[in-house]
């Protein structure tokens, strides 16, 4: 069993003092800061990395894999107790969850919450560490123009499976992929679109753009929202722990929304957001006896949460396996670990195994942390979100400032993170999502690079997309994924899951 | 002629507009040829992409209902960015506490129901806590005060 054998050096890594307290810091930030109204895993990610520069990498992606499922489950609290989801792939619990805080149980909500999660964590876990080997084993064998197909693939699938606007989406994504071209070209040394700035000579700051068009433009349209009605229900909290009736009705629940997860969450554009949808969705048909949806049914917390914890931890596959970010969350990941000096990709596995099997011993201890923090701490998350907006908000734009700025003691990113955020409130404004943009802009270079060596290999011949048969399997699930797109009950039905 | 969704034409036109102006801007780097992308290659491709996007957004608005556009509220905007410039400058030139100070302030104003007290209170808080946290706790290398 070699699987046991890496697990072994995982848990080798993950369970030294050192990396178990960086764990706990991350899972603990996390939660904090994703408990915060209107801020997601991305803005979250996003403020906390540079407090991962000083570690080494595997403790650093350690406690950043930490904070990103500290700020999922900080996001499903601020779902349940003020109805506000800190983001997208909360969204779907807000509407059990919510009833359930206003009848008086929003203990068991967050428990049900707590402990789905930690089940799907712990399977999604293992399906991780079986399938990412023979994935990066594959991956070895990738030519570039196999790697063009590959990343061209993961950008249709993230645009197609995201919500509105399909040409918006697709222009998104070519934004995206300009803007990743920003700064010296690595082949010629010619700097492009600088407009004669030094400080863009590296490039857009990615961190800046990130929080820009996830934490600030939330915020504005956050305030523009005011009014809504926006009640804290934790005072009549009750016990976390669900009752035994509560478990037997939501195990079912629970095991389909981690199977569910862990598959969606390894598609490109899957990940939290999707899974948590379609669990929802597939829950309100299946489940029997199917009353009370949209009421305060725990079954609407339990199936959504554990999928997106499931697919939270399965997009880490992708992005391990073939440096190729499924969501914008990894995307910040890939920049961390380039950070870090290393290149993510299948060499990953067998060059740092410390590394990558660290990561995934870590992502269980992460949840493990998760259900041991959020039990006992709930009552602080409560009165944290007891504070009103109107004094919340300044100190969130704080934390998103210095965030911006210790990235590299530099002022022009946080000129960066006003341009990016004004850009980005504009495009919400307009019906453009950003996530695609984001997958662009850590993708331009690469795909760049790869179709540059694949015409370079083939003497200009733009066949060779099509004669390689991986890049060929690739291009066509492309195409029909767009096609797909364009048959109406498909294309219906992509609307409606994405409507509730 | 009607333009039947106004939020679709303009985001068609803007991106249409971005594309061309992506392609003058490569003509300045060298194209090179397919086998020899030069650094204008790949530029000119995306933007000739991103043109063609636009028109097929800007085009069916002509003709297809679809968004309106969107009233935009000027003034939470207006003030966020303010307060993160004001941020990056006032750290460059007074220092880490008067620039959270300056942040909270002119960004609390983008709520029109800014109580002065309580923003003066979370000005207070969030400097101290800043400095202890980013400072003190983490050893950031932070200019605090103003040079005197």
């Amino acid at each position: 069993m070699e699987i046991l054998s890496n697990l072994a050096i995982g848990f080798g890594v993950a369970v030294t003092l050192k990396n178990l307290a960086y764990c706990f810091l991350g899972v603990f930030l996390g939660t904090l800061i994703g408990v915060l109204p209107g801020i997601g895993p991305v803005a979250t990610v996003a403020m906390l990395l540079p407090l991962t520069f000083a570690l080494d990498p595997a403790t650093a992606m350690i406690m950043l894999a930490g904070i990103y499922y500290g700020a999922q489950y900080g996001g499903s609290t601020t779902a349940i107790l003020v109805n506000i989801p800190g983001e997208s792939s909360a969204v779907v619990t807000t509407l059990d969850g919510y009833q359930m805080a206003r009848q008086g149980r929003a203990g068991p909500a967050l428990g049900i919450a707590a402990i789905g999660s930690f089940v799907a964590g712990t399977i999604a876990t293992l399906v991780v560490a079986l399938f990412s080997p023979p994935l990066a084993e594959i991956a070895l064998k990738f030519q570039p123009a196999d790697y063009f197909s590959l990343m061209v693939f993961g950008l249709i699938g993230a645009v197609v499976l995201a919500r509105g606007s399909l040409r918006k989406a697709i222009a998104m994504v070519v934004i995206g992929l300009l803007l990743g071209l920003v700064g010296t070209d690595v082949n010629s040394g010619v700097m492009r679109f600088t407009f004669g700035i030094p400080a863009l000579t590296e490039g857009i700051s990615f961190v800046a753009l990130a929080m820009g068009m996830f934490g600030i433009a939330e915020v504005v349209y956050n305030l523009e929202q005011r009014g809504a009605s926006r009640q804290v229900f934790g005072s009549r909290l009750g016990s976390v722990l669900p009752s035994r009736a509560d478990l037997a009705q939501s195990a079912p629940a629970i095991a389909r929304g981690t199977l569910l997860g862990s598959v969606l969450g390894i598609l490109p554009g899957g990940g939290a957001l999707l899974s948590s949808f379609a669990a929802y969705t597939i829950e309100k048909k299946v489940a029997r006896p199917p009353r009370n949806f949209g009421d305060g049914d725990i079954r609407g917390v339990a199936a959504p949460e554990s999928a997106n914890n499931a697919g939270a931890q399965t997009s880490f596959i992708p992005m391990l396996t073939l440096g190729v970010p499924s969501n914008p969350t990894m995307a910040l990941m890939i920049g961390a670990l380039m950070i870090q000096g290393i290149q993510p990709g299948p060499q990953v596995m067998s060059q740092r195994p410390e590394l990558f099997w660290g990561v995934v011993a870590s992502m269980w201890i992460g949840n493990l942390f998760l259900l041991a923090l959020n039990l006992p701490m709930v009552g602080l998350w409560v009165r944290l979100l007891a504070v009103p907006y109107r004094m919340l908000f300044p100190a969130i734009l704080v934390f998103c400032c210095i965030g911006v700025f210790t990235i590299n003691n530099n002022v022009f990113d946080l000129f960066q993170l006003v341009v990016f955020a004004g850009i980005g409130y504009v495009l919400l404004k307009l019906g453009c999502e950003p996530a695609p943009l984001v997958l662009g802009l850590v993708l331009g270079p690469m795909m760049e690079e790869y179709l540059r060596r694949a015409l370079l290999i083939s003497l200009g011949d733009p066949t060779v997309l099509v004669t390689s048969p991986i890049s060929a399997v690739f291009l066509l699930a492309a195409v029909l994924l767009l096609a797909s797109i364009a048959i109406p009950t498909i294309r219906a039905k992509r609307e409606e899951a994405m409507k509730e | 002629m009607r333009i039947r969704s106004q939020s679709n034409f303009w985001c068609g036109l803007l991106f249409a507009a971005l594309g061309v102006t992506v392609m003058i801007l490569a003509r300045d780097y060298r194209i090179g040829s397919a086998a020899r992308m030069g650094p204008g290659y790949f530029p000119m491709l995306l933007g000739a992409l991103l043109a063609l996007l636009g028109l097929t957004l800007t085009v069916p608005a002509l003709f297809r209902d679809g968004p309106a556009f969107p009233r935009l509220h000027l003034r939470p905007l207006a003030f966020v960015l303010l307060g993160i410039a004001a941020f990056g400058v006032t750290l460059e030139y007074l220092g880490f506490v008067l620039a959270v100070a300056a942040l909270v302030v002119i960004g609390g104003l983008a709520d029109p129901d800014l109580r002065p007290v309580e923003i003066a209170g979370v000005a207070l808080f969030m400097a101290v806590f800043s400095v202890g946290v980013f400072a003190v706790l983490l050893g950031m290398p932070l200019t605090l005060w103003p040079a005197l």
